[in-house]
This record gives C-alpha cells, structure tokens and sequence, in this order.
C-alpha cells in the first residue's frame, strides 16, 4: 500500500495504475469510461485554472475535475492491485 | 414492413456520418462527444428495398446515466430492431470494445462497423479486422466514413443480413490484445502539442478570447457589404411593385408591398448575412474538436459558479440558437445543473439576437479603418457580459432554489480532426440561408403584416402602433428604450431576428427609406428617430437579456415538463434585463 497514491499526485506524463476508486456520484461514469482498477493511465497537461487535468485513459484523453481524480487511487506498479 | 437499422456505439465515434452516407440525410455532426443527443431516422434505399435507419445518441455502457444516454438504452432493449450496427472508433477501440462485447452478450443481430480507421493508420494503431469478427462472433466492416470508404460494404451487409451471431464470450481487454497493435505515442503526438498550446495556463483563456473576437470580426465586416448589396436588390423591386401597383387597392400595395415585402427584405438583407458567415466559422471550431476545449478551460470558473463545465457546450449551441442550446442540456447528468443551464442559456445571444448586436455596434461606432475591430471588441464584449451573467444568475440559483450537491466534471477531450470546407459550406447554405428564408417568409411576413395594420388602423386619428408604443413609453424611457423598441420586443416574441427589422418598419413609414448601402446608414434612420448612444446601449443590454423566443420557451416547456420552470425561463432574463437597462441608464444619463 505504500506507493499507492491519489490520482492528482502523480507528475505530469507519468505512467500508473488504478489501484482503486472510491464511491462516489461520478465513479459510474468513470468505470464506463474505462477507469477501472489495472487501467493504465497517463496524466498528461492541467487546465489553465488547474481545477482539472487530462488523462489519457484506455486510448480516448479524458478531462477530470481535480475533486473528482481526488476518487482516484493509482500505484506506480501494474501488478499492484492484485 | 420496412426493417430497423439501429446504429450504436460511444460518443463521437462517427455513428452520424455513417447515419447520413446510409440515407443521404443531413443529421448535424460534430467533433465533441454529446452532439447527438436525440434519435434521428432516415430511409436507407438500397436495390429496391428499404431499411429504417436509427441514429443513436453516443453511448458508453449499458446502464446509462444522462438523459440522451437513457434514451438509447431504451431504444436498443425494446427489440424493435432488426439488425444493430455497432459502430467502433478505430483510435480508441481499448475502450470501444467494453460497449461492443457488451452489446454483443446481450443480442444477437449485431454487425459490428469499426469507423476512423484513416486516423488510426496515422497514430500508428492497425487492427486486425478478421481476428476482430472471430473473437466478437459477428461480422465486421472496416470503414472511412469520411471519405465514403466502405459504406457500400456497410449497405450490402444490412441488406444481406439473415443469420443471428454467436454469443461473445471474450472479455473486451483479451479481444483488444489479440486484436489491435499500437505504437503510438501519447505524449508527444501532434494533439497533445495542439492541446499544450490551446489549453496552457498562460494562452488558453487569450487565445478562446481572441478567436472568438476574430470570429466576430471576420463576421462584421464579411456582412456589411452583402447586406448593403441584397438592400439595394429588394429596395429596386419594392420601387418596381410599387410602380406596378400604383393604382391597386390600399391593401395590395400596403399591407403586401410596405407590411410584407418590406419587413421581410429587412429580415433578409440585415440578419441573414451575419448568420451566414458566423454559422460555418463556428462550425469549423467544433468540427476541429475545440468546444470540448473550451469547457476545459474554463473548468474553475463554473465551479466557483456551482454550475456544471459542460455547461458551455449547451451555451456554445445557444448561440447558433437557444432551442437547439436547451436541447443539448441533455448532456448534462444532474437534473439541478441542468435546470440551471436550460434557464441561463438565453443570456447566450443565439443568431437572431447577436446579428442585432452586430447592427447595433456598426450604427454607432464610428472610427474610420478599424470600425470593425471596434465594432467586433463591442459585440465581444457583449457576449462576455452574457456569459458573466450566466456565472452570476447559476451562482444565485444554485445557491438558493436549485440548492444541491456539485456534480462532476466529467468530458472526453476528442481529437483534432480537420474541418471538411465543403461540408461546412453546404450546412450553412441549408441550415442558416434555407432557415433564415424560410423563417423569413413564416414569421417576418406576418409580423410585417401585423406591424402595417398598427400602422394605419387609427382610432380618434390615432394609429394603433401609436397606442401601444404611447401606454409602454414611459417605462421604456425608464429602461432607456422608447415605446417602440419595446413593441418590436414584444411583437418580435416569435422570432428574435425580427426585432430589428420591426423597430426600423416602425421608423421608416415616416422616412420612407427603403434601401441603404452599408449597416452605418441606418443609424441615420435611428437618430432621426431620437436615438443616442444610451438608446443603443440599453437595446443591446435588453436584446441579450430578455424573455426567450416562442420556441425556445415551447423547447423549454418540452424539456422540463414543467410550467414553473418555463415561467422562471421568461421572467428571470427579463427581470435581469429589466433592471440592468434601468441601471444603464440611469448610469450613463449621469456621466
């Protein structure tokens, strides 16, 4: 558990896995858009207010409001969520 | 029986295009997931049988969470189709194929069509169409529906269609593995340079900025010389209907001739050229896959406006036109956010009011070579003020009546795709030149009538339209309006763009100007009538915040099922309006 960390942590261009998502109104909306645990996925630049980001999530780049990524539990390693 | 087509799959993955190649229906398409967010049926004919043909709004599972969404879902389960095409983006098949495997478990009349692959060669990404059918047990058509590759592979295949496909059992990341190989690189592709330009911190905001001040320019001075041009056409006819008339009876010549004609020559030669040239420069923009863009940049301030992001989608549709803007509110999954955004969207000018804007501006700013810069910052400057006052009315709302928790900020960012110019010049000819005539002849025609009767029906040798302007003036002098621009407002509920051209029939019975050769003209006409700058101000000011039209307000009453939030619709922009004139003017009589 020690290198999971929340989504919005994790430096720009870097590469991770979703470890897990919490419950909340959007995480039915993030499942179907393909964020479920194992994903890999990429944080790639923040919006000019840097209230979101986008991630680039199962081929399709996806902008996320920060408090919804704050949902969001990613580790470093693929394996890690097993 | 004629046999249904439904066509399926995520959003944005080209289900329209291929939806209007199969029929040669012209269903609106756009680079920005959300666009369709009703079903649209058309007639595919094809070796002399027909097949009905759904259009599908985008969906990502199953279990649908928006209005749009539910509405396919609904659609796809009732089993009223005969074949589902399930359409597959070939650039993001990783996630396609969650839909289509899905799909695939629960039915069994599906084919299944992989659109884009065009793009896909370019990122580096091919799939393996033959693996692709064996492992999702149905057939596949590989497809460019762009450019019209593989649409006729489509058509046979629904044409042939007769034997069910076996049921998938392959999870969709096992089948994206064995069938498609990537080497595309996601950092440093040619839509994340696009993205760290057009989205940075330092050049997002001036750049949305400057683009839609360019839009505007371009606009400005691209409608004055065609306007002058269809004025001097219609005022030539007017003087030969006249002549040819000249012995007619009083109701030919001016209930037809000065009611009809005139008001609908108005219509047409002061509104239509700027809808025509703002219509396919904002069509390039959402085809480039730049609105999506746009919400994302400005994320922070609708959250400090407790309102939702995608918010600006459904304002960007508003100022093509209000109706269609309520409509797109589907797109948004909270029903408090979405209340929020259908009654604010009309503080977003559609193309009736901001031609109006644009008039206004050229009648009263003058300054030699750059008066369209100027004229073009003015209108800017207007819309700015719509949106600000979106953030602030969304604020109140959804801090008092529409109180509930923020929803998400959830929007797939699509990528740029190049505007087709042929394309887009063919919508706008049918979308805006055919509408605007069409409405030209439904609404302006009568509403000219209407205006002739006021006229010259007198009563103690008073005109009617004397009566009405005589009782509104006092309070439209309050509001910095005079009797008349208020009854254009009112009699020009049906259609905003009949406003104007209803204020100048009001004033030119008694100049008898029937033509003039650029916008600038007209503000002769205007001052003559006791025009000042406050009076141009205040009618900007209450043109962008006043009741919506007939059929935004029937759009509305549609949409939320509820009177209540219609009446709010109507009284809320008018009650801003109303008091932001009054404070205009009151303000600017005192400097």
């Amino acid at each position: 558990m020690n290198n999971v960390i929340l989504l919005t942590a994790v430096p720009m261009n870097t590469a991770v896995f979703i470890f897990d998502i919490k419950k909340s109104p959007c995480s039915d909306r993030l499942n179907e858009l393909g964020f479920t645990k194992g994903t890999r996925i990429v944080p790639l630049h923040e919006s000019p207010g840097r209230s979101a980001a986008a991630y680039f999530v199962k081929g399709a780049v996806i902008a996320l409001r920060n408090t919804d990524a704050d949902t969001i539990y990613v580790s470093m390693e693929e394996s890690c969520y097993d | 029986m004629i046999k249904k087509v439904l066509l399926v799959g995520n959003p944005n993955t080209g289900k329209s295009t291929i939806f209007n190649a199969l029929t040669g229906k012209h269903q609106h398409t756009g680079n920005w997931s959300g666009k369709t967010v009703g079903n649209a049926s058309g007639i595919m004919k094809y070796k002399n049988r027909e097949f009905e043909i759904t259009d599908l709004p985008g969906i990502y599972s199953l279990d649908p969470i928006s209005e749009d969404e539910k509405q396919a879902v609904d659609c796809l389960k009732s089993g009223i189709a005969h074949l589902i095409v399930v359409v597959l983006d070939a650039t993001c098949l990783e996630r396609n194929l969650i839909l289509a495997s899905e799909i695939t478990k629960l039915c069994t009349n599906v084919i299944v069509c992989v659109n884009l692959l065009d793009e896909a060669e370019k990122k580096g990404i091919s799939v393996d169409i033959d693996k692709l059918g064996k492992m999702l047990k149905t057939k596949v058509i590989p497809t460019k529906a762009r450019s019209g590759i593989g649409i006729r592979e489509l058509k046979e295949e629904i044409y042939s269609y007769n034997k069910k496909c076996g049921c998938c059992c392959c999870s969709a990341d096992c089948i994206y593995r064995n069938c498609v190989y990537s080497d595309q690189d996601i950092i440093n592709n040619k839509d994340r340079k696009i993205d760290r330009i057009l989205t940075s911190r330092i050049f997002g905001i001036p750049i949305m900025l400057l683009l839609l001040c360019c839009i505007l320019w371009i606009t400005i001075w691209g409608a004055n010389y065609p306007s002058g041009i269809l004025s001097h056409f219609f005022g030539r006819i007017e003087e030969f209907l006249l002549i040819y008339f000249e012995d007619s009876n009083i109701l030919i010549r001016g209930l037809l001739i000065e009611g009809v004609f005139r008001t609908l020559s108005w219509v047409v030669s002061v509104m239509l050229p700027p809808m025509a040239i703002f219509f396919p420069l904002f069509t390039i923009l959402e085809d480039l896959g730049y609105l999506p863009r746009i919400a994302f940049n400005m994320d922070h301030i609708f959250k400090k406006a407790n309102a939702h992001s995608k918010m600006i989608l459904s304002m960007c549709m508003g100022l093509g036109c209000n109706a269609a803007g309520v409509i797109s509110t589907r797109i948004i999954e909270s029903k408090k956010e979405r209340l929020i955004a259908i009654i604010t969207n009309n503080f977003m000018p559609c193309n009736g009011r901001f031609s109006s804007l644009i008039m206004l501006a050229t009648v009263f700013i003058s300054g030699g070579m750059l008066v369209s810069v100027k004229v073009a910052l003015a209108v800017t400057a207007a819309i700015l003020s719509g949106v600000l006052i979106t953030f602030i009315v969304s604020y109140i709302l959804s801090n008092t009546v529409l109180k509930g928790e923020q929803s998400s900020f959830v929007l797939e960012l699509p990528p740029y795709r190049a505007p087709q110019p042929m394309a887009i010049i063919r919508r706008s000819i049918r979308e805006r030149i055919v509408y605007v005539l069409f409405r030209a002849v439904a609404v302006a025609a009568p509403a000219g009538a209407v205006i002739w009767l006021l006229q010259n029906v007198s009563y103690n040798d008073i005109t009617l339209l004397a009566y009405i302007a005589d009782f509104l003036d006092p309070f439209a002098r309050l509001m910095g309006l005079d009797g008349y621009i208020l009854t254009a407002f009112i009699i020009g509920m049906p259609a905003n763009e009949i406003v104007i051209p209803i204020v100048l029939m009001c004033y030119t019975r008694s100049s008898g100007l029937i033509e003039f050769n650029s916008l600038s003209e007209l503000g002769e006409l205007l001052r003559a009538n006791g025009w000042t700058y406050i009076t141009a101000i205040c009618t900007m000011i209450f043109s962008l915040n006043h009741f919506p039209c007939a059929t935004s307000l029937l759009t509305i009453k549609k949409e939320t099922g509820s009177m209540k939030w219609t009446v709010a619709s109507f009284v809320i922009p008018t009650g801003v309006g109303i008091i932001l004139c009054i404070a205009a003017n009151c303000i600017l009589k005192l400097l």
